[in-house]
């Protein structure tokens, strides 16, 4: 009984260390970078069409900037997903276990237990949360990322030769980050004390 | 005497023109965006009854005189003046076509402060300026950095309402 018992709280550790780790399944990573890569690339139309930069000339330092600039970008997609998945869970649980109960069948019902039931919930929550969290993240940081870039190149920086307006443009999203960082600090305690209390609270 | 020959010679140059047949063409400043200041041009093809092919005219557009050059073709004839955009408005603008002596009575007349509206022009064209076209009222920078401001603020508040 004993290491069947154990066997079963590890598994069920793993599942909420997943659940609350900053960790990404490859498929988010995919789906963070692919996003970054492409709302990176968009100012180069800014800076080529708009300031007369030349592609061929600046190539090495559009590519720099480009590649940089995706790898803030998708950091600052992780930290606000971070941030965000544990309070959205909070506020679907409610959905997800009606769905999930709904689904059941009669006979399914009986035979499992509430602890299994609850398993289930939660995984279809994480689940939930995971995309929902993902797909505002990329959205929030897209919007935050483009108009920063439009602000600091057509007015802040307006009277500067175009080759610094690409060190410039890094700066919004480190701004993105920046701001992502102080957020997740301010996470990072509260989270660890819900983990310690979940993981508490499901071996009772 | 040879002086007196010498001058005839010359004046015998300048042709008159009887009965004008005009076939004018227009061009004025559409864009005020990429050019400094409006400008004014009209070429016209002058046919006279008397078969003169050198007239030499006088083109006068709201009280300012310009002489008319000869083109590269017989009977081609061009004037262009220029003003700033501000004095340049949209409208119909009359200008009267001189030939020498026609000329020399309106600026006697001018001289004379006499009115010069009662000198008969040999032909007169009207011709259209719609304007120029000065930029858009709000640039496109400001539209695009409102609408993006606009889409974070929505972004923003949906954050906070998670978050809260």
């Amino acid at each position: 009984m004993a290491p069947k018992g154990s066997n079963k709280q590890q598994s069920e550790e793993d599942l909420l260390l997943q659940d609350f780790s900053r960790n990404l399944s490859a498929k988010s990573t995919a789906l963070f970078y692919g996003n970054a890569l492409i709302v990176s690339a968009i100012p180069i139309w800014l800076f080529w069409r708009i300031w007369h930069m030349d592609l061929v000339q600046s190539a090495v330092l559009y590519a720099v900037m480009t590649l940089v600039s995706t790898y803030l970008v998708a950091f600052a997609y992780k930290n606000v997903k971070f941030v965000l998945k544990h309070k959205v869970a909070q506020k679907r649980e409610d959905a997800v276990s009606k769905e999930v109960t709904r689904k059941l069948s009669e006979a399914d019902n009986r035979k499992m237990s509430r602890k299994e039931k609850d398993e289930r919930i939660l995984w279809k929550k994480n689940e939930v949360a995971d995309y929902e969290a993902t797909t505002f993240s990329i959205f929030y940081n897209n919007t935050l990322f483009l108009v920063l870039v439009i602000i600091a190149s057509f007015f802040l920086l307006k009277n500067f030769n175009p080759t610094v307006y690409p060190f410039s443009h890094m700066s919004p999203s480190t701004d993105n980050i920046g701001i992502d960082e102080v957020a997740r600090i301010k996470s990072h305690h509260t989270t660890l004390q819900q983990h310690t209390m979940l993981s508490l609270a499901s071996k009772i | 005497n040879e002086y007196r020959t010498f001058t005839y010679t010359i004046y015998s140059h300048c042709e008159s023109c009887t009965d004008p047949v005009i076939t004018p063409s227009a061009y004025t400043t559409s864009d005020a965006v990429i050019s400094s200041e409006s400008v004014f041009i009209v070429e016209l093809s002058l046919a006279c009854a008397n078969g003169a092919q050198s007239v030499t005219l006088y083109a006068d557009v709201n009280g300012r005189q310009f002489p008319v050059t000869r083109g590269q073709d017989v009977g081609k004839y061009q004037v262009s003046w220029s003003l700033p955009h501000k004095q340049a408005s949209s409208g119909t603008y009359q200008v009267k076509f001189f030939d020498e002596e026609s000329y020399s009575a309106l600026r006697k007349a001018q001289r004379n402060n006499e009115d010069v509206n009662a000198i008969q022009p040999l032909f007169s064209v009207n011709i259209d300026h719609r304007g120029a076209w000065s930029g858009p009222w709000v640039s496109t920078e400001v539209v695009a950095a409102l609408i993006g401001i606009l889409v974070y603020y929505m972004a923003f508040s949906a954050k906070s309402t998670i978050q809260a």
